[in-house]
């Protein structure tokens, strides 16, 4: 009952949404809807009693003509009505309607916090809300107006079947036993049926997945990882047979009691019914009759139609509850956070005591340290020691579990946020293109001719300038092939390289590079630290990279392990010091420096030679 | 007819049944609502005795009652085991070709396209042919049963409904076109209407939208602008629409049966007495059956063609033939061999550039070799053609003295063990991700394994794991899974390389996204792997490939220098530039 409350509620909730979005849509589903279900009852109650009526008694062929043609003209304007619905109210209400609820959505999508996204389960409910999101919505709002006109036409098709014949009524009760009782006996079975049965699909769905995907394909040929999904599709399969074997005898027994007593028994018991009354006891006449035979077939198909719509319903409620929840996420830390505007000079940026929990992970610990407006810094450290995790603290993607950070004096929690984010220029490693032209992808908004310069000097500085100028559109080439047919598809390297672009063109006082060098070969990679460090002279500028040669020119070196500062100075000060830093430094360092092959520790090659000449 | 031939050889028991229970279903149908009805109502209207009528309804009433036992049984039961192993028929050979595929369909989008779109409406497309078989056989039934029940009622009957089928699929046609020519015109709409959704729920741009809000606005008027043009265009043909859907639904429909085909049946009744009422009455109820019939036949021929254009990609996917072929050839010798390569080029499609031009490279038996050179010199590419995975375009690859064409391709990979950067790790358990085969006796693999898993450094996480080689990996079936951490998931790949004792080892930059030290181990581990080994080495880091007895540098897709550490750097050439620039800074 809890249950049923929930899903009214909903489904309500879905009626007041799509009502906001497009109100003309909202009433043309419920007048098709009644249109609809009055036609029927119109047709099999009341006209076929009226003509046979007309034929017992006699009645002049003209007046029946008469009441023929009427039928025939207020049907035709229904049915003009019905064209018009599909022909054009569709079509273009459905485009409003995604129009309309897609932009809530993307609102929404823009404001909630990052971590939303990095929630698996959140995610997951949100990516269910919103495929098909606009299709989904009028679906259900339709099922809710089907749901109400059906609960009128059966409420009236039980009256004119009483008012027919009062005991005839009864038969009804058959189809309601059988479509409560049996059939929700049988969606039980199916729901518990399909849970047990959801493991065995995933992995169906897993096999296929690693069977098309092209990042297993070169795997798949070289070793006989083939076999091995084979062979866990074959055991899905077969649990998939165990699964249904087991319900299977249940099942079978309700489906016979759900369509004897929904079908069969009320036509064969009317038919005989009223057999008896007409014939045994004549009580009934021949237009009774008929019209008995055939309300008992449109009676039963509109409750058979109205327990479906509620079903439905249910169902959809799980869709609106999904929507629902998303639109009402209260975010903990909106993007349009207000507060104080920042200003446009960094004096001191200083995490104090700053711990942050990543699901339930503690991933930073008590971490306190300090950036000085002007200098450079450079982050080192393990992979997964929590360097990518303090710039998206810095850049408030998160906000620190315990602790706080500061800039200029004011915890950053009271500036603006877009005013405060404006402060910062970042390179992530990641590098995600927009369909969009290079300009714009460099911009990361529309440029005018007078930021043409700007963006051609950032490219250079980045390195793919050339590049980019040997696409056939210059600049002004749409990036990935998403939906321009000459969209330029570039390297790894490359996007990387105009990713770094974005943070050089960026006017503004911080600049942030993780790891812009990753996918680069060592040439490119060197060139680009001397730009990175030419171009932000005088500017605060904090990176992390792997490769320690190139921190070395740092200020001041920040050294993490398990999501803690273990040492900081600047390079000098950390080798004298000897400790971790000193220590990974050497690793890398020592092949470089090793005069010969014997002082070599690092390198698969090394001391293999003997072995193999 | 190939989808018949694939259900029928899987399942013929079911699929007789299936057409059966089609037939049976309208049949049930006509029996109830036409015979029983109108001999009710022929009763009442003539007066019969009433044990005729009880007689005839009790007799339907136990075919009911015992036509409906098996199919639940149907329903339920059968349905749920054959259908997946009729999936299962069609997708085995599937996964089987795909496995076969060359590596270069893969990289041609189009192709890769309808491959994907093969794999994922395989199920579908056995889906919708059945349905089709559904209703083709119900279609007929319907013809049929109701058919010969008007010939004998009344013919002319016949020709009201056929008069609307015709022109509702006239009509249909036209209307059609309409549609498919508005879904052409909003096509690219919609894709742009889909990225931009996608762009905004897409975990990956997140970041970057929080970050430069402004892209946002872009992409915001970029999804109006869209569903403005695809309303402008909605709007133009709603008119004619509407007047099309008016037609067919109404004047070719509702019109001539609720209109012209009542007036003459009340004119048959009333006027000439030819027609009885229960005649009257149970033929009005059967010409919506009837057109229901016909319409389910007239949609048969569109549902039919737009089912075969994918069964055409199955097919025509099952029968590519893939040009590195597989299961012929000579097995390969065991032990290290000596490789060659003799002018060997290479392009990925005959128009496009070439990667690799008129490559000799001669390597000895158990031979270190460190391939360097920038982005996009053709690095992976010669790896690639070394493993087979394409075939070069000029010259030829020999080993064992022998043209690597002539030896049996699974055999042939089976020599090779690969540590690549992008390795996957796989939902099963620890000892399968490690073995890489369907393994029939895990206890005798068992020892082999974890040998090997000790000698990449994964021994001491093992010793940590419960369930040790039977750990299931990922979270994706068991909720006890373990997901590994990236470096451990590294040590698993080597431990593949490690248990395959394969004699060429090849490593593609397999530490590039690691930290210093995690990169100082894998290092170490991947020396015990390469002895006794010809091992191919690719790297950004020349570091660790300094001391290889041979680096081979490319450039544009040619050997420009090769040679030891030391005569390359008295060379002073491209290699020691490059050497210098990384080297250098440490210096410091």
């Amino acid at each position: 009952m809890k249950k049923g409350m929930e899903a009214f509620r909903n489904n309500l909730y879905a009626l007041k949404l799509l009502w906001r979005i497009c109100p003309s849509r909202v009433i043309h589903i419920a007048v098709i809807r009644f249109l609809g279900y009055f036609e029927w009852l119109f047709y099999s109650a009341f006209f076929m009693r009226y003509v046979i009526n007309a034929l017992e008694t006699e009645q002049e062929f003209s007046s029946i003509m008469m009441f023929l043609c009427i039928t025939v003209t207020v049907f035709a304007s229904v049915s003009l009505y019905n064209s018009y619905f599909n022909g054009k109210v569709v079509p273009i209400t459905q485009i409003i309607v995604n129009k309309g609820l897609n932009k809530i959505l993307f609102r929404k999508s823009r404001k909630v916090e990052l971590a939303c996204f990095e929630d698996s389960e959140f995610y997951n409910k949100y990516t269910l809300a919103m495929e098909q999101a606009d299709q989904r919505l009028t679906d259900t709002v339709d099922v809710v107006c089907g749901v109400f006109f059906g609960v009128i036409a059966t409420v009236v098709s039980f009256w004119l079947m009483y008012d027919v014949d009062k005991l005839s009524v009864l038969f009804v009760l058959f189809p309601v036993i059988g479509n409560f009782v049996f059939n929700s006996k049988l969606s039980k079975i199916e729901f518990e049926r399909n849970k047990d049965l959801a493991p065995h699909n995933r992995k169906v769905a897993y096999v296929n997945r690693v069977m098309y995907l092209t990042d297993y394909a070169k795997e798949v040929r070289l070793t006989d990882a083939f076999a091995l999904m084979k062979r866990h599709y074959k055991d899905a399969i077969h649990g998939m047979v165990e699964v249904t074997k087991k319900y299977t005898p249940k099942a079978v027994v309700y489906h016979w009691f759900r369509v004897m007593f929904t079908f069969t028994f009320i036509f064969e018991g009317l038919l005989i019914y009223g057999a008896y009354r007409t014939l045994v006891s004549h009580t009934m006449d021949l237009a009774q009759l008929a019209v008995i035979t055939s309300m008992m077939v449109s009676s039963t198909w509109i409750l058979i139609g109205f327990t479906e719509s509620l079903m439905t319903c249910f169902k959809n409620g799980l869709f609106v509850n999904n929507l629902r929840n998303f639109l009402e996420y209260e975010e903990k830390l909106p993007e349009d956070y207000d507060g104080a505007d920042p200003g446009d000079e960094i004096q001191c940026i200083e995490f104090r005591d700053v711990s942050f929990s990543y699901k339930d992970e503690q991933v930073i610990h008590h971490l306190s340290f300090e950036i000085r407006g002007g200098k450079t810094y450079a982050l080192v450290g393990h992979n997964g020691a929590g360097k990518s995790t303090i710039i998206k603290l810095l850049l408030r993607l998160y906000d620190p579990t315990e602790g706080e950070i500061f800039l200029n004096g004011r915890n950053i929690k009271e500036y603006n946020l877009q005013k405060y984010r404006q402060l910062f220029a970042t390179a992530f490693q990641d590098h995600q293109m927009f369909s969009l032209s290079v300009m714009e992808n460099v911009l990361m908004r529309r440029g005018t001719q007078a930021d043409e310069e700007q963006v051609v000097k950032a490219l250079k500085l980045a390195g793919v300038y050339d590049k980019v100028m040997s696409l056939p559109k210059g600049l002004n080439t749409i990036l990935t092939k998403e939906f321009a047919e000459d969209g330029a598809v570039l390297s790894g390297g490359e996007y990387q390289k105009i990713v770094v672009a974005r943070a050089f063109v960026k006017k503004c006082p911080v600049k942030i590079f993780d790891e812009p060098s990753s996918a680069l070969d060592p040439i490119a990679e060197y060139k680009l630290f001397d730009n990175i460090l030419k171009s932000s002279q005088d500017k605060t500028m904090l990176f992390i990279s792997h490769r320690l040669s190139s921190v070395q020119n740092a200020d001041w070196v920040l050294m993490l392990e398990d999501g803690t500062v273990k040492e900081e100075g600047t390079h000098q000060m950390l080798m004298q010091k000897k400790g971790l830093y000193a220590d990974m430094y050497e690793k890398q360092a020592e092949n470089y420096l090793a005069t010969s092959p014997g002082e070599m520790t690092e390198g698969i090659f090394a001391g293999a030679q003997s072995s193999c000449r | 007819m190939f989808l018949w031939r694939l259900c029928f050889k899987t399942a013929p028991g079911y699929m007789i049944y299936f057409l059966y229970d089609a037939f049976r279903y309208q049949f049930i149908i006509f029996l109830e609502h036409t015979l029983g009805i109108q001999y009710v109502l022929h009763c009442a209207e003539y007066g019969e005795p009433f044990w005729k009528a009880f007689l005839v309804i009790g007799v339907i009433l136990l075919i009911n009652m015992i036509q409906i036992i098996p199919d639940g049984y149907f329903i339920h039961g059968s349905t749920f085991r054959v259908k997946p192993k009729i999936y299962k028929a069609l997708k085995e050979k599937m996964y089987e070709k795909a496995a076969q595929l060359d590596l270069s369909c893969y990289d041609n989008p189009k192709y890769y396209n309808d491959f994907v779109l093969a794999v994922a409406e395989a199920e579908t497309s056995i889906e919708r042919f059945l349905t089709l078989l559904n209703s083709i056989v119900q279609s007929i039934t319907i013809i049929i049963t109701t058919g010969v029940f008007f010939l004998l009622t009344d013919a002319v009957g016949i020709l009201f409904v056929l008069a609307s089928f015709v022109m509702n699929f006239l009509l249909a046609k036209v209307l059609n076109k309409l549609n498919y020519e508005v879904r052409l015109k909003v096509n690219p709409w919609e894709r742009k209407r889909n990225y931009v959704s996608r762009v905004f729920y897409l975990n990956d741009y997140a970041k970057e939208l929080r970050l430069h809000s402004e892209v946002g606005d872009i992409l915001e008027k970029d999804f109006e602008e869209a569903n403005e043009e695809m309303l402008d265009i909605q709007r133009k043909v709603s008119k004619k629409r509407v007047g099309l859907t008016f037609a067919q639904g109404y004047l070719a429909g509702d019109f001539i049966i609720d209109g012209l085909y009542i007036a003459y049946l009340i004119f048959q009744a009333a006027v000439l007495h030819t027609i009885d009422y229960s005649s009257a009455v149970v033929l009005f109820n059967r010409t919506g059956s009837l057109r229901r019939g016909m319409r389910g036949i007239a949609e048969i021929a569109p549902k039919a063609n737009e089912n075969s254009l994918y069964v055409d990609k199955i097919r025509s996917f099952l029968e590519y033939e893939p040009e590195i072929k597989h299961g012929i050839g000579d097995i390969v010798p065991v032990g290290a061999g000596e490789i060659s390569l003799q002018n060997v080029s290479f392009r990925y499609t005959p128009e496009s550039e070439e990667i690799l031009h008129d490559i000799t490279l001669e390597v000895k038996a158990g031979e270190k070799i460190a391939i360097v050179g920038y982005n996009g010199a053709g690095k992976t590419t010669l790896i690639k053609l070394l493993m087979r995975l394409y075939d070069p375009s000029e010259g030829s690859i020999r080993y064992h003295g022998r043209d690597i064409k002539d030896y049996d391709l699974d055999d042939y990979h089976k020599r090779i063990g690969v540590v690549f950067q992008d390795y996957k790790m796989y939902g099963a358990s620890l000892l399968e991700n490690v073995v890489l085969d369907d393994v029939q006796d895990a206890e005798e693999e068992a020892a082999a394994v974890t040998v090997a898993l000790e000698h990449s450094g994964f021994g001491e996480r093992l010793a940590a794991l419960p369930q040790g080689l039977d750990t299931p990996i990922t979270t994706e079936f068991d909720e006890k899974g373990v997901n590994l951490s990236g470096g451990e998931s590294q040590k698993v790949a080597i431990a593949r390389a490690f248990y395959k004792q394969a004699d060429i080892l090849v490593m593609d930059e397999p530490s590039s996204a690691l930290d210093p030290i995690a990169e100082y181990n894998l290092n170490r581990a991947m020396h015990e792997a390469a002895v006794n080994k010809t091992v191919f080495y690719i790297s950004h880091r020349l570091s660790t490939t300094r001391d290889a007895d041979r680096i081979i540098m490319l450039e544009h897709g040619s050997i420009i220098e090769q040679g030891t550490h030391a005569q390359l750097l008295a060379m002073n050439g491209q290699y020691a530039r490059m050497w210098h620039a990384q080297a250098g800074k440490y210096g410091g």
